[in-house]
């Protein structure tokens, strides 16, 4: 089967962001009287914007029309092009994860997206993307392994409307939220600055006299800042929510398929054979409430930073176990080796000392620069606070962090700033293992143990302050023979 | 084991192209600078640019470039100052990319991309039934290569 992409392409194509000459068309037309002799002038004089759109128009069709598809049982062939012609091809089994959403802006149009992802490539980039009708669509998802309903593995358990809520608020951050701001400022131009500096100018005006009336030690600058983290975190809430809504997961041994989102309803097809390793995520108070959230590592899952690669949003990691086992994604492991209390030095020296700095650096501050003394104690108090939780975080990180190696299977529990990671992977997956010892940790015989993954982008878990002697043990078990080197250096 | 060089229309292509840009280049210098001083400074430095490209690097850099293929992989040689053997194996192949120009039978512009774990293979400058041989050695159909 041959075809064309989507028309809607042809825009894409004229120019990626043509959209925002929306706003000095709209200025113009705001300005225009229906009036035909207005008419006539208005285009008399702005005939040569016209023909730069028309040309555009006319350029992206072209290309649209030279830009073809192919699907046949073997691969997926793109080809596109004018001048100098490329043609793509993917060959359907070495997919690792094929993607299709249904925008809801698309949907009058009857168009969708068409992605496929493979284990090829050194960044996250998608290998292949398509807008294209929805048959078309369906054609492509239909040449897709799909989950055998024969083969379901069916007690896989339900992502229900409380676990998708709390995995909104758990991954939901300010930071991401001034992001999606920032974007809408970027690309709306003028229009979308005037918005935001009238909601800002806003905020200040409310929050001055909110600090006037009950908050008098706190200063304005403060109090705005503080709420706009606090809408951008709601923003990013909302935006999670409408991402990760009516999540659904089916499987067999062979497949994965994952349905998510309401806005932009996706599909996720995902090769269980290219899967480099699973990854049970969790912060402090999920851990202290002993839920996780199951992503996996696969290329084109989770590919950008606006997706997280989760398989179950939210989950007590003792209900993991049943379906998800059969499909090797296992949980309640013990570990093997730990570090335990006599890692506290890697654990929480730096930021204990990180803390104990901010106080005093304040003081400084607060001599050389009096006028900013208030604003300068909101941010002293802003800082500490996500450094007195990464001391917490770093201590249940010391007490529970360490690696087991079970068969064929790697377990490795670790930090990563303030998330915990369980990461659960074949053997055949890690790329690279190291053993690292620092010149303070030398008296006491510690080691670091590094791990690395295979994937797109190659990833890196440590566990800090192991007995050197069961770093040479997980080496030893995962095949590399380090006793020599490791005794010379004990000497 | 099959060895291919590239396709010395390429150089020949690459060496035409050079020159037309540099008289391009030298034309748009000469309506927006007057002085002559500074047009003589900006010609002899296109010319040396020229004479290094056409002359020197381009004819070494296709001495030095070329490829081998067995059954089970396809190596690449290639560089002027640093020289590198990479070599993939077919099965690694993830996807593939053939970029072609007009005329690329006349111009030796054919360019096939191997996509594999963690990084990709290009092949460039290859003749056109060099590029479709190495296409059917990947596991592509006889006709979709051809097409």
């Amino acid at each position: 089967m041959t075809c064309h992409e989507h028309p809607l392409r042809i825009l894409r194509y004229s120019m990626r962001n043509i959209w925002l000459l929306i706003f000095p068309l709209l200025r113009g037309l705001s300005i225009l009287q229906m009036d035909a002799r207005r008419l006539y002038e208005w285009a008399r004089g702005a005939w040569q914007d016209i023909a730069i759109i028309g040309f555009i128009i006319v350029f992206g069709f072209v290309r649209w029309y030279f830009a073809r598809i192919t699907i046949s049982d073997r691969d997926i062939t793109q080809r596109g092009g004018v001048i100098i012609r490329y043609r793509k091809t993917i060959p359907l089994d070495k997919i690792s994860v094929a993607t299709a959403e249904r925008p809801w802006l698309m949907i009058p149009l009857g168009g969708m997206r068409f992605s496929c992802d493979t284990r090829a490539g050194i960044f996250k980039a998608t290998d292949m993307k398509l807008l294209v009708t929805r048959k078309v669509c369906n054609e492509l998802m239909s040449r897709i392994p799909d989950v055998d309903r024969e083969k379901r593995v069916d007690d896989i358990p339900k992502a229900d409307m409380i676990s998708v809520v709390l995995f909104s608020a758990f991954f939901s951050s300010g930071f991401s939220g001034a992001i999606y701001m920032a974007m809408f400022f970027l690309k709306g131009g003028s229009i979308a600055q005037d918005i935001i500096s009238l909601w800002f100018s806003r905020i200040t005006e409310t929050t001055e006299k909110f600090t006037h009336r009950w908050l008098l030690h706190i200063p304005d600058a403060a109090v705005g800042f503080g709420t706009f983290i606090a809408a951008a975190w709601l923003l990013s809430f909302i935006i999670n929510l409408l991402r990760y809504s009516h999540f659904k997961v089916k499987a067999d041994r062979h497949s994965i398929n994952v349905r998510c989102g309401i806005t932009n309803r996706r599909e996720y097809r995902i090769n269980t054979a290219h899967i480099n390793y699973t990854d049970l995520r969790q912060n402090l108070i999920m851990k202290f409430l002993k839920t996780v959230t199951v992503n996996v590592s696969c290329a084109g899952y989770g590919y950008d930073s606006r997706h997280l690669p989760v398989l179950m949003p939210i989950r007590r990691e003792r209900n993991i176990g049943g379906g998800f086992e059969r499909i090797g994604i296992s949980s309640n492991h013990r570990l093997d080796f730990r570090s335990g209390w006599s890692g506290f030095l890697s654990y929480l020296f730096n930021p204990i000392l990180a803390a104990n700095l901010v106080f005093p650096v304040y003081y400084i501050f607060e001599d050389l620069f009096p006028k900013f003394a208030e604003l300068s104690f909101f941010f002293a108090v802003m800082i500490e606070i996500p450094l007195m939780w990464l001391v917490l975080v770093k201590t249940v990180a010391m007490l529970t962090s360490g690696v087991s190696v079970r068969d064929d299977r790697v377990i490795v529990r670790c930090a990563k700033w303030t998330a915990f990671h369980t990461v659960i992977a074949h053997r055949d997956n890690i790329v690279k293992v190291e053993l690292r010892q620092s010149l303070l940790q030398k008296p006491s015989g510690k080691c670091n143990v590094l791990i690395w993954f295979c994937g797109e982008a190659s990833s890196c878990y440590m566990v800090r302050a192991l007995k050197l002697r069961e770093g040479v043990k997980i080496m030893r078990a995962l095949g590399h023979d380090v006793r020599k080197k490791a005794k010379d250096t004990a000497k | 084991m099959r060895s291919f060089k590239p396709d010395r229309h390429a150089l020949l292509t690459l060496r035409l192209v050079i020159a037309a840009i540099s008289v391009l280049l030298f034309c748009a210098v000469r309506i927006y600078i007057s002085l002559d001083i500074v047009l003589a400074i900006i010609a002899i430095a296109i010319l040396t640019v020229d004479i290094f490209f056409i002359c020197i690097y381009l004819p070494l850099y296709f001495k030095s470039l070329s490829y081998d293929t067995t059954d089970t992989e396809i190596t690449k040689h290639s560089g002027v100052y640093f020289i590198s053997h990479q070599s993939v194996l077919y099965s690694t192949v993830q996807y593939t990319t053939v970029i072609t120009t007009p005329f690329s039978q006349y111009t030796g512009l054919n360019f096939v991309v191997f996509f594999v774990y963690g990084g990709q293979l290009r092949l460039l400058f290859l003749n056109q039934e060099d590029a479709l041989y190495i296409l059917r050695k990947t596991g592509a159909p006889e006709k979709e290569a051809e097409k």
